[in-house]
Formats: C-alpha cells, sequence, structure tokens
C-alpha cells in the first residue's frame, strides 16, 4: 500500500480528485500489527480496526455526492420556531455543516493531504510549548497569560503548506502565513507556520484552549477538531478531573474520532499514582485503548520543553505519518466515525425539522381552539336569552308593551307612507338599532377574548413567546409611524409581555421592553377593523332575516289577507324570539320569549317559523364565523412571519442520509 | 494547640452572657457599637437596623410577587430564590453573629486544602496529588462558643469539624471567632460536589476563591461564580496560590491579568491575593485579612446586604423603568385611576343596562296608564270599532294583557358590554404600568364581572317607582271625561227624543224641550262641542301627562346613572384601586429593599 491510501483515497488518488472518476476502489488494508511502543505509557492501539476489517467497496464519487446532497438538504432545513431546543438544534446544524464542508469533503477530495493533529485541551497544559518542542522551533506564543494562544497556529513541513493555504481547507476561517517569529495573531485568524522541524505528511495543529472565559475560543476549538485526522489531547495533573476535560473526552469517544492523550505537568514524584488513577479513569470511561503520553513537570527554556520529553510525541506523529497502515487506519478511523455519527445526528435533525411542523400546527391549533370557543360562545349567548337584557329588553319592552308593536305590523296598506301615529317607526327602530348594537358588542368581546385567549395559550408555548417578542419588536419598530394612528383606532394598550427580564438588571435594559410589552398589545385585542366589520355584518344579516320573513309571509296568504305587516317590524320580532329561543324552550319563560313566539307562531304557523329561525341563526353563524376568520388571519400572518417550512424537508433528510449510508 | 480541644476560657455558652460580654467587647474594640451588656459579646456584630429593614421589605416585596406569579407576572424561580435568599439570611442573623464564616472555594487541583491546612496549622485535610481530591467540606473554628448550631446549619460532618484552641501566643487570637470552611472543588467530574459547592458560597460570609496560575481564567470559576457575584467585591478575596511555580515577575504578569478579568466582571474591590502554600509566602497577609474581617463583624451583613443589593436589583423590572431605579419618583404621583373613570364607566354601564331604554319604557308605560284615564273614550271606541286591533283579529287572547304587563322593570344588562367597557378601563390604565401590574390590574377590573349585571340590574330596580300608579288628577280627569261622556249620552238621548218626539210627533204633550225639531241643530252642536272638549280635554291632559312622564323619566334616568357610577366605583374602580395600591406597596417595599 502506498502512501495515500485513505479510505478515499481508493478511488481518488489522481491528481484532481474532483476530476478523477473512482475507477480503482481498494479495501483498506486489514489492522496492521501493533508497532514497537512509542508511547512511553501504552503502545498504539490501532484504532478502528474493525472498520477497516470490513469488506466494502467505497466509491469516493458517490460518497462525494451522497454528502453534497445531504449538505444541501441539510443548508435547506430552516427552524424558525423557538423551542427548548432550538437553538443547540441550530448549533448542531451548523456543526454538521461544518463538518462537512471543513472535514469530510476536503478529506474525500484529496486524500494526498498531510494527516492533520488537532492539539486540544485545557488551557495552561502547555499546548503550544509542546508544538514549539515537536516543531523545534518557536511557532507558537506561550506565556503564563491564561489563554495563551488566542489564535490557532497550524505547524506543518513547507513542502506541504500548500494543502493548508487553499481554500480547500477549513474554508469559512481566514489565514496568515507565520513570517518570524511567533507573535500574538488576531482572534479567529489561523495562522500558518511552515517549518523544516516539521515531520512529513503531518501537519500539527495548536487550537485555542477548551475551558478559558474566553468562550470564543472553545467553539473555535470544536471547529478544528471536526477537521481533524487525528486528535491530540492535552491536559495536566492538577487538571485531568476537570468537568471540562471529560466532556471533551466524551464527546471525542462518541465522535469516533483517532485520538492520543497527553498528560502534562506530571510532579515527577508522585508520577506513577497520577498516571494509574488518569488511567483507572480512561478505562472508566471506555478510553483505555488510546494512547497515552505523561510529560513531566520540568523547567521550560525558550517556551520548548526538553527533547527527551516531547520525544515520544514527536515519533508518535512521525510514525503515524510515515506507516501508510498507520495512516491508513487513522483516517479511516475518524472519517468512519464522523460518518457514524450522522446515522444519528441527521435523523435527530429531521425529528427537529418534523417538530417544527408539529409546533405550526399547534399554535395554529391553539389560535383556532380560541377562536371555536369564541364563536361556540357568541351561538349560545344568542339562543339562552341573555342578550335579552338591558337596551334590548327595555327596547322591547317599550315597543312591544305601547302597542307599537302591533301597530307596527300593520303595513300602512294603500296609503303609502301614512302614519298612524308619530313615534311608531322611531321605537322599531330603536329596538332594531338595539338589537344590533347588542350583537355587535356580544362579536366584539367574544372576538377580544378569543384574542386574548391565544396570546395566553401562545404565551405558554416556547415558539409562541418567541413570535409574540418577535411580533412586538416589529410594532415597536413602526410604532414611531403608526403610533398616533393606532391610538386613534384604540389600539396601544398595554399587555403583559412575558415576565420581562427579571435578569436584565442594569436601567438601559430595563426602559426598552416598555414599548416593546405594550406593542404585543394589538394582537391580544380584537382589530380596529372588526367594529366596522361587525356592523356591516349584522346589519346585513338583519336584512337578510327581513328578506326571509318576506318571503315567508308572501306565501303565507291566509295571513296576509287577515292583516298586513311591516316586514321590518316583522323581522325585528322574530330576531327577539330567536335570542329568547332557549327560554321558551327551557319553560322559563320570563315573558319576554313567550310574546313574539306566539305572535309568530300564529302568523307563520310553528313549522315554518322554526325553519325561518334555523335559517337566521345559521345565517348570523356563519357571518361570524367569517369575522373570526378574518380575525385569526392576523394570527396566521404572525404564525407565518418567520419563514416557511417546507412539509417535506424531514423525509428529504432522511432520504439524503439513507443515501450517504448506501454510497459508504 | 490542641485538636478538637475547648479550653475553658472559650466554653462560654451563650447564655452566659457575662463573659461573652467581655471577651466579645474585647475583641471588637472601641469602634463597635451596641455592644450592651446584655448578651453583647455575642450580638457584636448584630445586624444594623436597616438590613433587617430591608430582609422585611424583601419578605414583603416576595409576598406581594407571590400574589401574581405566572407565565405573565412575576417569575416563580426569582420568587423562590428571594424567599431562600430571605430564610437564608433570617438564619444567619439568628445563629452567632460573633462568628465569620469564611469559605476556600476553587477548582480541582487549586490548593485550597493545603492553604486550609497551613491556615488551620494542622493537616485537616487530607492533600492528595490525584484529582478531584477533597470530596466533602471541612471547618475549622476558632473560638467555639456559640458556633455548634452554625455548623450545623453549614452542613458539615461532624467528622470534619475542627475546633483550634487558645493559641494566643501564635498571634491567633485576632482570628478569633473565625470559621473556615475548605470546600469540595466546584469544576471536577465527581458528581455532586458542586452542589455542595454551591450551597456553601451561599451561605458563606467571606469567601476567599483560590486559584493558581493553570486555572485562574478558568470558565468554570468566572462564569459560574464571580461574574454572578459582581457587586460582592467587599466579600470576596481571591487567591493567586502556588505562586511558588512562578518567577516573581511571571507572578506579577499573572496578577495583573487576574485583577484585568475581575475588574471585566464587576469585581471591582475585590482583594488579590498571592500566596503559596508550600512555601507559606502571602500566608500572613490572608491572616490578616481573615483577621480583618473576623474583627469587624460586618462580612456577615455584608453578605446579606450585597445578596440583597443583587436581588432587589432583579425585582426592578416588575416596578417599572422609571419607578425602580430608586431615584426621587415619589410613589403617589403614579397609576391612578384616571379621574373621570367613575362617570366614563356609568355612562357605559348605563348603555349596557338600557337606562335609556327603561326610562323611554317608563314613560311609555305612564302614558299609557294616563290614557286609561285621561284618555277620550271616544276615540278608543270609534278604533275598536273600525277593527284596527289586529290583536282581536288573530284571536291571540290574553296577548294584549301580557303586552301590557311587561313594560318597564329592571332589565338586567347585557354582559358582552359590560364587558367591552371592563376592557377598555383595564387598557386606560394598563400600558402605564410594567408587566405584571397591567395585566393584574385588568383582572382586578375584571374580579366582580360576574355580579355586575345584577348589581345594574338592582340599580335601575331601585331607581324605578314602586308601581305604575295613578295621579288623583287623573281620577278627576277621568270623571270630568266620564261626565262628558254622560252628556254625549244624554245629548244624543236627547238628539233620538227630538227626533221622536219632534220630528215624527210620535209622542204628543211631550215637554216644547222634546219636541222642538228646530232644536236639533242646537243639540248637534252641542253633542260636537262635548265630544270636542272631550278631546281637547283628552289631548291636553295627555300632554301634561307626557311632560310629565318626561320629567320623571329624566329624574329617574339621572338617578339611574348615579347609581350605575357607585355599581362602577365598588364593583370595578375600587377593585382597581386596591391592585394600584399594593403597586405602589410593592414600589416603596422595594425601595426600601434597595437602600
Amino acid at each position: 500500500m502506498t502512501e495515500g491510501q485513505g479510505l478515499a483515497a481508493a478511488s481518488a488518488r489522481a491528481t484532481g480528485a474532483d476530476a478523477a472518476p473512482a475507477v480503482d476502489p481498494v479495501r483498506p488494508g486489514p489492522p496492521p500489527a501493533a508497532p514497537p511502543g512509542s508511547g512511553p505509557v501504552a503502545g498504539p492501539v490501532i484504532p478502528g480496526g474493525g472498520e477497516a476489517g470490513r469488506h466494502r467497496r467505497v466509491d469516493a464519487r458517490q460518497l462525494e455526492a451522497a454528502l453534497l446532497a445531504l449538505r444541501r438538504r441539510i443548508v435547506d432545513v430552516n427552524l424558525v420556531y423557538e423551542t427548548e431546543g432550538a437553538e443547540a438544534t441550530r448549533a448542531e446544524r451548523r456543526k454538521l455543516l461544518s463538518q462537512i464542508d471543513d472535514y469530510l469533503l476536503p478529506r474525500i477530495r484529496q486524500s494526498e493531504a498531510p494527516i492533520l493533529v488537532a492539539l486540544v485541551g485545557s488551557t495552561g497544559a502547555g499546548k503550544s510549548t509542546l508544538v514549539n518542542s515537536i516543531v523545534g522551533a518557536q511557532v507558537s506564543a506561550t506565556g503564563i497569560r491564561r489563554p495563551t494562544t488566542n489564535s490557532p497556529v497550524l505547524a506543518c513541513h513547507p513542502d506541504e503548506a500548500d494543502w493548508f493555504a487553499e481554500n480547500v481547507f477549513l474554508p469559512t476561517v481566514p489565514r496568515v502565513r507565520q513570517e518570524g517569529l511567533a507573535r500574538s495573531g488576531r482572534d479567529g485568524l489561523l495562522v500558518l507556520a511552515a517549518s523544516e522541524g516539521m515531520p512529513k505528511g503531518v501537519a500539527l495543529l495548536d487550537t485555542p484552549d477548551i475551558d478559558s472565559v474566553v468562550s470564543a475560543h472553545r467553539d473555535f476549538a470544536h471547529q478544528f477538531l471536526d477537521a481533524s485526522d487525528l486528535w491530540l489531547f492535552m491536559t495536566t495533573a492538577s487538571r485531568y478531573a476537570d468537568a471540562a476535560v471529560w466532556e471533551l473526552l466524551e464527546y471525542a469517544k462518541e465522535r469516533g474520532a483517532a485520538l492520543g492523550i497527553v498528560l502534562s505537568r506530571v510532579p515527577p514524584s508522585s508520577g506513577a499514582e497520577l498516571t494509574t488513577h488518569f488511567g483507572a479513569m480512561l478505562e472508566a470511561n471506555g478510553l483505555g485503548e488510546n494512547d497515552r503520553f505523561v510529560i513531566n513537570e520540568t523547567v521550560i527554556k525558550d517556551g520548548r520543553l526538553p527533547a527527551e520529553a516531547s520525544a515520544p510525541v514527536r515519533e508518535w506523529l512521525q510514525d503515524t505519518a510515515v506507516r501508510a497502515d498507520r495512516r491508513v487506519a487513522v483516517l479511516t478511523q475518524t472519517m468512519a466515525g464522523a460518518l457514524d455519527t450522522f446515522r444519528s445526528r441527521v435523523p435527530a435533525l429531521a425529528a427537529e425539522v418534523e417538530a417544527q411542523l408539529v409546533i405550526r400546527s399547534d399554535l395554529k391549533a391553539a389560535v383556532e381552539g380560541a377562536y371555536a370557543a369564541g364563536l361556540a360562545e357568541a351561538d349560545e349567548a344568542l339562543a339562552d336569552g341573555s342578550l335579552l337584557r338591558g337596551e334590548i329588553l327595555a327596547r322591547w319592552q317599550d315597543f312591544a308593551g305601547t302597542g307599537e308593536l302591533l301597530r307596527g305590523l300593520q303595513a300602512p296598506r294603500g296609503r303609502q307612507g301614512r302614519q298612524r301615529k308619530r313615534g311608531v317607526p322611531a321605537r322599531a327602530r330603536s329596538l332594531k338599532s338595539a338589537l344590533r348594537a347588542g350583537i355587535e358588542s356580544l362579536i366584539l368581546s367574544v372576538a377580544d377574548r378569543a384574542a386574548e385567549e391565544s396570546v395566553r395559550r401562545w404565551r405558554n408555548h416556547p415558539a409562541g413567546v418567541a413570535l409574540l417578542d418577535a411580533f412586538a419588536a416589529a410594532e415597536a419598530s413602526q410604532s414611531w409611524t403608526g403610533s398616533q394612528f393606532a391610538a386613534d383606532a384604540g389600539l396601544i394598550f398595554g399587555t403583559s409581555a412575558e415576565a420581562m427580564p427579571a435578569d436584565v438588571p442594569d436601567a438601559d435594559g430595563a426602559s426598552a421592553p416598555g414599548p416593546l410589552r405594550q406593542a404585543t398589545l394589538p394582537l391580544a385585542r380584537s382589530s380596529a377593523d372588526l367594529q366596522t366589520h361587525a356592523v356591516r355584518a349584522v346589519s346585513g344579516w338583519q336584512d337578510h332575516v327581513m328578506r326571509l320573513v318576506k318571503a315567508e309571509s308572501v306565501t303565507k296568504r291566509s295571513i296576509a289577507r287577515v292583516m298586513s305587516f311591516d316586514d321590518d317590524s316583522l323581522a325585528t320580532v322574530l330576531i327577539v324570539a330567536m335570542l329568547g329561543q332557549r327560554d321558551v324552550d327551557g319553560g322559563a319563560a320570563e315573558g319576554t320569549g313567550t310574546v313574539p313566539q306566539l305572535l309568530l307562531t300564529s302568523l307563520f304557523g310553528a313549522g315554518p317559523l322554526r325553519e325561518i329561525g334555523t335559517q337566521a341563526r345559521a345565517d348570523l353563524h356563519e357571518r361570524m364565523r367569517r369575522l373570526f376568520d378574518e380575525e385569526m388571519l392576523r394570527f396566521v400572518e404572525v404564525i407565518d412571519s418567520p419563514g416557511e417550512l417546507d412539509d417535506a424537508a424531514a423525509v428529504r433528510l432522511y432520504q439524503a442520509t439513507y443515501s450517504l449510508e448506501m454510497a459508504r | 494547640m490542641s485538636i478538637g480541644e475547648y479550653p475553658s476560657t472559650w466554653l462560654t455558652e451563650a447564655g452566659q452572657a457575662g463573659r461573652g460580654g467581655q471577651a466579645g467587647h474585647g475583641q471588637a474594640g472601641p469602634g463597635v457599637a451596641g455592644a450592651g451588656p446584655n448578651g453583647a459579646g455575642l450580638s457584636g456584630g448584630a445586624p444594623p437596623g436597616d438590613l433587617s429593614g430591608r430582609l422585611t421589605a424583601l419578605a414583603r416585596v416576595i409576598q406581594i410577587g407571590a400574589a401574581r406569579s405566572g407565565p405573565e407576572g412575576f417569575s416563580r424561580p426569582l420568587l423562590t430564590e428571594a424567599e431562600q435568599l430571605v430564610a437564608r439570611a433570617g438564619e444567619r442573623l439568628r445563629l452567632s453573629p460573633s462568628h465569620t464564616v469564611a469559605v476556600l472555594a476553587g477548582g480541582t487541583g487549586s490548593g485550597k486544602s493545603s492553604l486550609f491546612n497551613q491556615m488551620a496549622g494542622a493537616d485537616f485535610s487530607a492533600v492528595g496529588v490525584t484529582r478531584p481530591h477533597t470530596k466533602d467540606p471541612h471547618a475549622c473554628v476558632w473560638g467555639m462558643d456559640g458556633a455548634g448550631p452554625l455548623m450545623e446549619w453549614l452542613g458539615i460532618p461532624h467528622r470534619n469539624r475542627y475546633a483550634r484552641s487558645s493559641a494566643l501566643s501564635e498571634g491567633e487570637a485576632s482570628l478569633r471567632g473565625l470559621v473556615l470552611v475548605d470546600l469540595p472543588d466546584h469544576d471536577s467530574v465527581a458528581a455532586g460536589a458542586a452542589v455542595e459547592t454551591n450551597r456553601l458560597v451561599g451561605l458563606a460570609d467571606l469567601m476567599v476563591w483560590v486559584l493558581d496560575p493553570q486555572k485562574y481564567a478558568d470558565a468554570s470559576v468566572h462564569r459560574r461564580y464571580l461574574t454572578p457575584l459582581a457587586g460582592h467585591s467587599s466579600v470576596i478575596a481571591v487567591v493567586l496560590n502556588q505562586s511558588d511555580l512562578l518567577t516573581a515577575e511571571q507572578a506579577e504578569d499573572c496578577v495583573s491579568d487576574l485583577a484585568r478579568l475581575l475588574d471585566t466582571e464587576g469585581l471591582h474591590d475585590a482583594r488579590i491575593l498571592v500566596t503559596s502554600a508550600r512555601s507559606g509566602a502571602g500566608l500572613d497577609e490572608l491572616r490578616k485579612v481573615l483577621a480583618e474581617t473576623v474583627t469587624d463583624r460586618r462580612a456577615a451583613t455584608d453578605r446579606i446586604a450585597a445578596d440583597l443589593d443583587a436581588m432587589a436589583e432583579r425585582f426592578v423590572p416588575y416596578a417599572g423603568p422609571a419607578r425602580g431605579t430608586g431615584l426621587d419618583t415619589g410613589f403617589e404621583d403614579f397609576a391612578e385611576v384616571p379621574p373621570g373613570s367613575a362617570v366614563v364607566l356609568g355612562e357605559s354601564f348605563s348603555k349596557a343596562a338600557g337606562a335609556a331604554a327603561v326610562g323611554q319604557a317608563l314613560q311609555s308605560a305612564r302614558e299609557l296608564r294616563a290614557v286609561d284615564y285621561v284618555g277620550w273614550p271616544v276615540s278608543w271606541l270609534v278604533d275598536r270599532s273600525l277593527g284596527h286591533d289586529p290583536v282581536r283579529k288573530l284571536r291571540l287572547g290574553n296577548l294584549w294583557e301580557e303586552l301590557r304587563g311587561i313594560s318597564g322593570g329592571p332589565a338586567g344588562a347585557q354582559q358582552a358590554e359590560i364587558d367591552n367597557a371592563l376592557t377598555a378601563i383595564g387598557e386606560q390604565i394598563g400600558p402605564t404600568l410594567p408587566a405584571p401590574w397591567s395585566q393584574t390590574v385588568r383582572v382586578a377590573a375584571r374580579s366582580k364581572r360576574d355580579e355586575i349585571p345584577g348589581a345594574l340590574g338592582a340599580a335601575i330596580g331601585d331607581a324605578l317607582p314602586e308601581e305604575n300608579s295613578v295621579e288623583p288628577w287623573w281620577r278627576l280627569v277621568a270623571a270630568w271625561q266620564g261626565l262628558l261622556l254622560g252628556c254625549v249620552v244624554a245629548g244624543l238621548a236627547w238628539i233620538g227624543a227630538l227626533l221622536v218626539i219632534g220630528v215624527f210627533h210620535a209622542v204628543h204633550h211631550a215637554a216644547a224641550i222634546f219636541s222642538d225639531a228646530a232644536l236639533l241643530p242646537w243639540v248637534g252642536i252641542l253633542i260636537a262641542a262635548i265630544l270636542a272638549l272631550g278631546w281637547l280635554t283628552a289631548s291636553g291632559c295627555m300632554s301634561m301627562v307626557s311632560a310629565a312622564a318626561l320629567r320623571e323619566r329624566s329624574r329617574v334616568e339621572a338617578q339611574m346613572r348615579s347609581r350605575m357610577q357607585d355599581v362602577a366605583e365598588q364593583l370595578v374602580l375600587m377593585p382597581v384601586k386596591q391592585e394600584l395600591s399594593e403597586y405602589a406597596r410593592f414600589c416603596s417595599a422595594l425601595q426600601s429593599a434597595r437602600q
């Protein structure tokens, strides 16, 4: 086997990996025998032996295509709603992407590139010192301040520097070439240090710490880890039990990466005890198989360890670079490890995508439920006689009790426009408009309550809270122009936004939420247009009832012969009868329900009357439903505001994962 | 020195005030106020009055907040935390104020146990190279009296309690009253250690954070502990241990970097010490810091005060941006019910209850009733005979009676309109208040929502006259109308007689008055005049009745309105005002807690 036959090298060994078709798949070599111990503590265990032993053919082109397809699907994922885990899922998505972009694709395309070894670990463990010692030159700054390394340093042989200079490796990270001595670079820049001291075929990346106050370093370190072929983890005698250390080791284990572990700054006096304890801890955590090195606490000269302290690590690296079997094993293990994680991680992402759909329908269902309850409530109020109170009742009494009702029923026959008494139409009109106002108020109050209830339901949902906050922020930014109008329309009222920032202690932070909070309010109330629409709907309905009555009374000739009707008054009586229907049916008549019922039954007959009543009720229900649908639109707009969801995104992710598995 | 041996001079029980008082006094020096004769020694560092006042104020804040917690109100976890703080502070103030609890906290391997042993002068806490080493807290007391309950409270296991005896000769007298606690680390993988550490860090009076050159910038200590403790600088000391590993230059560099870090975290005044448990460097300074703290006896109250500051700060958003800042905004001037509210609400309620319509109906009922008396029966007879009564035509039986009976009673009120009015008032007041309050005010406005329709109905019922009474003069008019009707009848009879006798001469020898046909036109005119008179009387009286009914209507309506306003005041504005005064109480309590 020649150098360069990695997992993917099999098919892409020709120069220009992209262009070369996959023609020559070979199977990774069998697990090589353990070479003579190059590490002082444990001989290198060949990781990934099991993977390598599997007989299968890997087509790099297919694999690349499958990865690209998966990548596209992951890019398409849009997590628009907040959930408890949404932030983590977004991070996971970014991470998947960066793993594909920074590691998998470059590694598949350029299988001959040097093995990239990431040196990670606790702050103060001496990572930079170790790099300098291995390279034999001051390539990375060392010091007493923590964290020392702010920008990662990549040390490699000058001949191989080109591999890392191009935009293939870690395309998202800007880099500079190091000239002269190590100096502190700017955060976020990758410093490329080419040095003759580095063995060929391997590059060493000195990363920022994982546990200092500068939390950006941790993310940075993780990005580099994900882009590396081999991890060299470094911790110290006083830190090896830190939680942060074991979090990272646990991650390495999950990730299945090839791993070497260095315990540094070991006091020579207690070296054996510490190594044993640490070894036992590693064993207990299932990491006992990895290569281990111990570096004693020594005097540092020129930012370098004594040669004998760093030699084992250097030899180990060189060995990995030179021996093809080791190289293949390392590459195979890390890549297979990364791809293995996709089996569970991508479906987990897909599950989150599905959860987003559920959230959307949950939010919609919350609003629909609130409005449906409101509609039912309105229907109930329209039937149980609760509207026959106050103004309407008094107007009815005035209208019916004075006999104007009876006179009103007698439409001027013959002489048009004749009025028997002044005030007849006035009372009928008053009753009619009282009825209209009463039903309007009912609609408004039910809509208000439904809106409030919708907002309340959303408040109990993390995604709902996020939507409301976003809505409030958008409203607040518009309120400069809109406030006057909104105030005129009676719109801007305070509501309780999210129980505000208990953790925003500063006065600046506290003053900001004021307008924000109040801006949510328009949503928690019925819309400003509802009043106008309700007026229109109710008077439209009254006209409709009148037409119903007219149609019915025309057919009922027998009555028409006896007396004539004012259709308008008759329709009004019918509405009153309708509102009090339940009273009559339930036998709990207070006298309000019976009179019109009696009158109407004798006019229309029980059957047709019931029919008219049913029709009128259905029509009103329909009109209210339309009003409420319009009200709900406001919520639907808010739900859709963060972006569209693709219903099939999850399925596509599953498919892409499956294709990837097939291509491996 | 001896381990676990209490010298007799220190065995004073808390109740034996005399000696304890003297000793305490002697230790505290002349500067300590309030060292009275009665148990003064043990209360030498008694909390300043304002601290307990502030705690009481915080308790009130919690009590007010607890009634309004929820997703839109006060945050539950915050309230729980505040309750814990109050309870903890109360406990601490009750327990041996003459002791100062100092904890040594830090990451694994920073040398806490070594420092602890150095300070205690004996190997109480085992020191080891493997990590993590210390798994439960150790404590050492200088001066045992009264420290027992404190130890219990701190939850130090019995086997880990040590006492330092006299040793006055070694200059440790100044440490008397110190309880030094060696904590387990907070950053190792050993589960449970961090929980214990968090608890004890919360209870300590003085926190000594032990850092070392390797780990001094660790996120685990800075993010989790030091940053949230900003504002506690007076009760925090930071020790850079293991200085023997550094050259003097490096140590200086390290300290300046550490100072910079602490500064960015808001711990501007935290003391930084450089020590080495191995070489013994800097230990005297540490001892001095501890001694000063113990002598001042202020650490416990300082700690509580700092906790209070931080906690009260977190409640500020609930008081509103302007009010929470503690500037000189008085608490009287804000969040009042707008002056015209009762009137506006009363109007809305009148509308909901249909006051105007009831008035109208009352007027109609009055007029209708009056027609029976003052009306001109002839018009009615004419109507009837001409067949203008549809009820009769439809043979609806008693409908007419029913129709007559329903006029002008209390009508209840429209729930929907009441709701809308309540929403409006809530939104008038709400926006001026911070988040939970705008909601609770709204809830308060609605709190008696269900009682309102009944109250409004009662208000109308009260305002309405008892019955549709009949005015005496109506009867007079009725009699007059009856007389007129009699005259008409008589006149008709006369005409009949004239016709029979005068025209057809059916009867002879009749009186001239019945027989003179020439009288016919005159009698006719007379009857017409009487009819006209009756009609005029009727319409004249009706307009008087109408005018009176109108007056009555406006009187009743005015009454109803004022009763509606009372209802609004009682059932809506009262609860709102109560809520607003709760808000004012909350703000002033918070103000006192923030002192």
